[in-house]
Protein backbone atom coordinates (compact mmCIF):
# COMPACT_ATOMS: atom_id res chain seq x y z
CA UNK A 1 0.00 0.00 0.00
CA UNK A 2 2.82 2.51 0.35
CA UNK A 3 3.96 1.54 -2.69
CA UNK A 4 0.87 2.85 -3.96
CA UNK A 5 0.34 5.88 -2.31
CA UNK A 6 4.05 6.47 -3.30
CA UNK A 7 3.43 6.16 -6.81
CA UNK A 8 -0.47 7.38 -7.19
CA UNK A 9 0.44 11.30 -5.61
CA UNK A 10 3.31 12.50 -8.07
CA UNK A 11 0.98 10.61 -10.93
CA UNK A 12 -2.13 12.73 -9.84
CA UNK A 13 -0.03 15.71 -9.78
CA UNK A 14 1.62 14.99 -13.46
CA UNK A 15 -2.22 14.32 -14.48
CA UNK A 16 -3.66 17.67 -12.99
CA UNK A 17 -1.21 19.40 -15.37
CA UNK A 18 -1.10 17.41 -18.62
CA UNK A 19 -5.16 18.20 -18.29
CA UNK A 20 -4.73 21.74 -17.69
CA UNK A 21 -2.10 22.27 -20.30
CA UNK A 22 -4.18 20.40 -22.77
CA UNK A 23 -1.20 17.72 -23.48
CA UNK A 24 -4.40 14.99 -23.88
CA UNK A 25 -5.79 16.65 -26.93
CA UNK A 26 -2.51 16.69 -28.68
CA UNK A 27 -1.13 13.13 -27.61
CA UNK A 28 -4.56 11.78 -28.43
CA UNK A 29 -4.31 13.16 -32.14
CA UNK A 30 -0.50 11.24 -32.14
CA UNK A 31 -2.33 8.02 -30.90
CA UNK A 32 -5.04 8.37 -33.07
CA UNK A 33 -4.14 5.42 -34.74
CA UNK A 34 -2.93 2.91 -32.19
CA UNK A 35 -5.55 3.71 -29.16
CA UNK A 36 -8.78 4.45 -31.16
CA UNK A 37 -8.63 7.58 -29.36
CA UNK A 38 -12.22 8.47 -31.04
CA UNK A 39 -13.59 5.69 -29.19
CA UNK A 40 -11.61 5.74 -25.49
CA UNK A 41 -12.02 10.17 -25.38
CA UNK A 42 -8.83 11.66 -24.74
CA UNK A 43 -9.49 12.28 -20.86
CA UNK A 44 -8.69 7.84 -20.86
CA UNK A 45 -5.87 8.01 -22.43
CA UNK A 46 -3.27 9.27 -19.74
CA UNK A 47 -4.91 7.19 -17.28
CA UNK A 48 -4.25 4.41 -20.04
CA UNK A 49 -0.74 4.78 -20.15
CA UNK A 50 -0.70 5.05 -16.89
CA UNK A 51 -1.98 1.71 -16.87
CA UNK A 52 -0.02 0.60 -19.17
CA UNK A 53 3.10 1.33 -17.39
CA UNK A 54 1.99 1.17 -13.49
CA UNK A 55 -0.88 -1.31 -12.77
CA UNK A 56 -4.70 -1.87 -13.18
CA UNK A 57 -4.29 0.11 -9.37
CA UNK A 58 -3.38 3.37 -10.56
CA UNK A 59 -5.20 3.26 -13.67
CA UNK A 60 -8.51 2.68 -11.78
CA UNK A 61 -7.87 4.87 -9.49
CA UNK A 62 -7.37 7.71 -12.13
CA UNK A 63 -10.33 6.40 -13.96
CA UNK A 64 -12.42 6.51 -10.73
CA UNK A 65 -11.68 10.13 -9.92
CA UNK A 66 -12.98 11.29 -13.89
CA UNK A 67 -15.72 8.95 -13.26
CA UNK A 68 -16.16 11.38 -9.92
CA UNK A 69 -15.80 14.33 -11.79
CA UNK A 70 -17.67 12.64 -14.74
CA UNK A 71 -15.49 13.75 -17.71
CA UNK A 72 -15.88 10.09 -18.52
CA UNK A 73 -18.58 8.12 -19.36
CA UNK A 74 -20.06 4.24 -19.95
CA UNK A 75 -18.23 3.46 -23.22
CA UNK A 76 -15.25 4.96 -22.94
CA UNK A 77 -14.47 3.56 -19.17
CA UNK A 78 -15.68 -0.09 -20.26
CA UNK A 79 -13.27 -0.22 -23.13
CA UNK A 80 -10.10 1.01 -21.21
CA UNK A 81 -11.07 -1.35 -18.67
CA UNK A 82 -11.01 -3.88 -20.95
CA UNK A 83 -7.68 -2.99 -22.76
CA UNK A 84 -6.17 -2.79 -19.47
CA UNK A 85 -7.58 -5.89 -18.81
CA UNK A 86 -6.19 -8.11 -21.43
CA UNK A 87 -3.11 -5.82 -21.10
CA UNK A 88 -1.19 -4.00 -17.91
CA UNK A 89 1.89 -3.56 -15.83
CA UNK A 90 3.30 -4.64 -19.49
CA UNK A 91 6.72 -3.99 -18.19
CA UNK A 92 6.58 -5.58 -14.92
CA UNK A 93 4.64 -8.70 -16.05
CA UNK A 94 6.79 -9.67 -18.38
CA UNK A 95 9.80 -9.05 -17.04
CA UNK A 96 8.97 -11.57 -13.85
CA UNK A 97 7.94 -14.32 -16.57
CA UNK A 98 11.14 -13.61 -18.57
CA UNK A 99 12.97 -14.35 -14.98
CA UNK A 100 11.73 -17.56 -14.93
CA UNK A 101 13.04 -18.16 -18.37
CA UNK A 102 9.64 -17.80 -20.70
CA UNK A 103 10.57 -15.89 -23.84
CA UNK A 104 9.85 -11.98 -23.12
CA UNK A 105 8.51 -10.85 -26.84
CA UNK A 106 6.43 -13.44 -27.14
CA UNK A 107 4.33 -12.70 -24.16
CA UNK A 108 4.31 -9.26 -24.71
CA UNK A 109 3.01 -8.69 -28.43
CA UNK A 110 0.28 -11.28 -28.47
CA UNK A 111 -1.43 -9.27 -25.15
CA UNK A 112 -0.51 -5.65 -26.85
CA UNK A 113 -2.54 -7.29 -30.48
CA UNK A 114 -5.21 -9.13 -28.49
CA UNK A 115 -6.11 -6.13 -26.52
CA UNK A 116 -6.09 -3.47 -29.77
CA UNK A 117 -8.15 -5.94 -31.30
CA UNK A 118 -10.98 -7.01 -28.53
CA UNK A 119 -11.52 -3.01 -28.08
CA UNK A 120 -11.64 -2.02 -31.47
CA UNK A 121 -14.45 -4.64 -32.20
CA UNK A 122 -16.14 -3.80 -28.90
CA UNK A 123 -16.02 -0.07 -30.22
CA UNK A 124 -18.58 -1.22 -32.88
CA UNK A 125 -21.11 -1.79 -30.53
CA UNK A 126 -23.65 1.59 -30.10
CA UNK A 127 -23.22 3.67 -26.77
CA UNK A 128 -26.93 2.73 -25.72
CA UNK A 129 -25.26 -0.80 -25.76
CA UNK A 130 -22.68 0.67 -23.03
CA UNK A 131 -25.48 2.24 -21.07
CA UNK A 132 -27.07 -0.92 -20.43
CA UNK A 133 -24.39 -2.54 -19.08
CA UNK A 134 -22.92 -0.26 -17.26
CA UNK A 135 -22.94 -1.56 -13.30
CA UNK B 1 -6.80 25.55 -25.81
CA UNK B 2 -9.57 23.26 -24.65
CA UNK B 3 -10.36 24.45 -21.16
CA UNK B 4 -12.63 21.39 -19.95
CA UNK B 5 -11.40 21.30 -16.90
CA UNK B 6 -14.58 22.26 -14.33
CA UNK B 7 -13.25 21.71 -10.50
CA UNK B 8 -11.25 24.48 -9.42
CA UNK B 9 -12.15 26.97 -11.29
CA UNK B 10 -9.93 29.04 -14.31
CA UNK B 11 -6.84 26.99 -15.64
CA UNK B 12 -3.67 27.88 -13.72
CA UNK B 13 -0.26 26.16 -14.63
CA UNK B 14 1.27 28.10 -11.51
CA UNK B 15 3.60 25.42 -9.53
CA UNK B 16 1.03 26.42 -6.10
CA UNK B 17 -2.19 26.01 -7.91
CA UNK B 18 -2.06 22.33 -9.43
CA UNK B 19 0.73 20.54 -7.00
CA UNK B 20 -1.93 21.07 -4.28
CA UNK B 21 -4.57 20.19 -6.51
CA UNK B 22 -3.04 17.03 -8.09
CA UNK B 23 -2.35 16.05 -4.23
CA UNK B 24 -5.78 16.55 -3.08
CA UNK B 25 -7.26 14.58 -6.24
CA UNK B 26 -4.52 11.91 -5.58
CA UNK B 27 -5.55 11.23 -1.73
CA UNK B 28 -9.21 11.26 -2.24
CA UNK B 29 -8.32 8.32 -4.95
CA UNK B 30 -5.99 6.45 -2.41
CA UNK B 31 -8.48 6.79 0.06
CA UNK B 32 -10.95 5.46 -2.52
CA UNK B 33 -8.63 2.67 -3.69
CA UNK B 34 -7.87 1.48 0.21
CA UNK B 35 -11.24 0.35 1.46
CA UNK B 36 -11.08 -1.75 -1.52
CA UNK B 37 -7.64 -3.07 -1.50
CA UNK B 38 -7.46 -3.81 2.36
CA UNK B 39 -10.08 -5.94 2.79
CA UNK B 40 -9.37 -7.56 0.03
CA UNK B 41 -5.74 -8.29 0.83
CA UNK B 42 -6.90 -9.21 4.35
CA UNK B 43 -9.55 -12.01 2.47
CA UNK B 44 -7.13 -12.99 0.16
CA UNK B 45 -4.29 -13.89 3.28
CA UNK B 46 -6.72 -16.35 5.08
CA UNK B 47 -7.96 -18.05 2.33
CA UNK B 48 -4.13 -18.49 1.49
CA UNK B 49 -3.78 -20.55 5.09
CA UNK B 50 -7.15 -22.99 3.80
CA UNK B 51 -6.42 -25.81 1.57
CA UNK B 52 -9.05 -23.98 -0.67
CA UNK B 53 -6.56 -23.37 -3.93
CA UNK B 54 -5.46 -26.75 -3.74
CA UNK B 55 -8.96 -28.42 -3.44
CA UNK B 56 -9.46 -26.12 -6.86
CA UNK B 57 -6.50 -26.77 -8.44
CA UNK B 58 -7.17 -30.50 -7.97
CA UNK B 59 -10.53 -30.25 -9.81
CA UNK B 60 -8.55 -28.17 -12.86
CA UNK B 61 -5.77 -30.47 -12.71
CA UNK B 62 -6.98 -33.27 -15.39
CA UNK B 63 -8.34 -30.55 -18.10
CA UNK B 64 -4.75 -29.14 -18.22
CA UNK B 65 -3.82 -31.63 -21.17
CA UNK B 66 -6.49 -29.66 -23.95
CA UNK B 67 -3.99 -26.95 -23.50
CA UNK B 68 -1.02 -28.95 -23.63
CA UNK B 69 0.27 -28.39 -19.93
CA UNK B 70 1.05 -30.79 -17.33
CA UNK B 71 -1.13 -30.82 -14.44
CA UNK B 72 1.13 -29.45 -12.05
CA UNK B 73 0.58 -25.89 -13.89
CA UNK B 74 -3.16 -25.83 -12.11
CA UNK B 75 -2.51 -24.62 -9.12
CA UNK B 76 0.16 -22.06 -10.67
CA UNK B 77 -2.84 -20.85 -12.88
CA UNK B 78 -5.63 -21.51 -9.91
CA UNK B 79 -3.44 -19.14 -7.42
CA UNK B 80 -2.13 -16.87 -10.48
CA UNK B 81 -5.98 -16.12 -11.53
CA UNK B 82 -7.40 -15.36 -8.22
CA UNK B 83 -4.24 -14.36 -5.83
CA UNK B 84 -1.74 -12.41 -8.24
CA UNK B 85 0.82 -13.59 -10.19
CA UNK B 86 3.57 -13.21 -7.51
CA UNK B 87 2.70 -16.27 -6.00
CA UNK B 88 1.59 -18.11 -9.32
CA UNK B 89 5.49 -17.74 -10.25
CA UNK B 90 6.53 -18.98 -6.45
CA UNK B 91 4.76 -22.20 -8.04
CA UNK B 92 5.72 -21.73 -11.70
CA UNK B 93 9.37 -21.33 -10.84
CA UNK B 94 11.14 -25.14 -9.57
CA UNK B 95 8.55 -26.88 -12.49
CA UNK B 96 11.48 -26.89 -14.73
CA UNK B 97 9.22 -26.66 -17.51
CA UNK B 98 10.21 -25.76 -21.00
CA UNK B 99 8.19 -23.58 -23.65
CA UNK B 100 5.28 -24.61 -21.33
CA UNK B 101 6.56 -21.94 -19.67
CA UNK B 102 6.05 -19.74 -22.22
CA UNK B 103 2.28 -20.82 -22.86
CA UNK B 104 1.26 -20.70 -19.30
CA UNK B 105 2.37 -17.37 -19.06
CA UNK B 106 0.85 -16.10 -21.62
CA UNK B 107 -2.48 -17.08 -19.97
CA UNK B 108 -1.33 -15.86 -16.61
CA UNK B 109 -0.51 -12.87 -17.98
CA UNK B 110 -3.97 -12.06 -19.26
CA UNK B 111 -5.48 -13.82 -16.38
CA UNK B 112 -5.17 -13.10 -13.07
CA UNK B 113 -5.32 -11.67 -9.68
CA UNK B 114 -9.38 -11.56 -10.30
CA UNK B 115 -10.03 -11.22 -6.53
CA UNK B 116 -8.18 -7.37 -6.00
CA UNK B 117 -8.98 -6.64 -10.04
CA UNK B 118 -12.42 -7.61 -9.78
CA UNK B 119 -12.86 -5.88 -6.74
CA UNK B 120 -11.46 -2.40 -8.07
CA UNK B 121 -13.48 -3.15 -11.40
CA UNK B 122 -16.53 -3.27 -9.48
CA UNK B 123 -15.86 0.02 -7.68
CA UNK B 124 -15.11 1.39 -11.22
CA UNK B 125 -18.76 0.57 -12.35
CA UNK B 126 -18.11 -1.45 -14.66
CA UNK B 127 -19.24 -4.96 -15.48
CA UNK B 128 -16.41 -7.11 -13.91
CA UNK B 129 -17.95 -10.04 -14.75
CA UNK B 130 -18.41 -9.68 -18.58
CA UNK B 131 -14.65 -8.19 -18.46
CA UNK B 132 -13.08 -11.47 -16.67
CA UNK B 133 -14.86 -13.36 -19.38
CA UNK B 134 -13.47 -11.77 -21.81
CA UNK B 135 -10.00 -11.84 -20.38
CA UNK B 136 -10.64 -15.56 -20.02
CA UNK B 137 -11.74 -16.27 -23.90
CA UNK B 138 -8.82 -14.03 -24.72
CA UNK B 139 -6.34 -15.72 -22.80
CA UNK B 140 -7.56 -19.40 -24.01
CA UNK B 141 -7.20 -18.01 -27.75
CA UNK B 142 -4.11 -16.98 -27.08
CA UNK B 143 -2.55 -19.98 -25.18
CA UNK B 144 -4.00 -22.08 -27.90
CA UNK B 145 -2.67 -20.14 -30.92
CA UNK B 146 0.56 -20.63 -29.11
CA UNK B 147 0.48 -23.94 -28.24
CA UNK B 148 -0.15 -24.49 -32.08
CA UNK B 149 2.66 -22.08 -32.80
CA UNK B 150 5.23 -23.17 -30.34
CA UNK B 151 4.51 -27.03 -31.18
Amino acid sequence: MLKIFIIILPLFVVFEYVQRRGVLDWLGGQLGGNFHAQRFKKDSIFPLLAGLCFGIGYEAGMLLDETRLERIEGKPTFLVAVYLGICHVVFEDTLLFVAIGASGLLLLIPRLVAASKVVYLLGFLPSQFYAKIRG
Amino acid sequence: MNVSYKTTGPTSFCLTEFVPAGFRRGLITFGMLSKIMVPVFVVVYLLKQTPFFDQIASFFRPYMGILGRPGDVALAMVVGSLVNLYSAIAVLAPLELSWQLTVASIFLGVFHSHLMEGAIMYKMKTRFLTIALLRLAVGFLLTWGMKLSLL
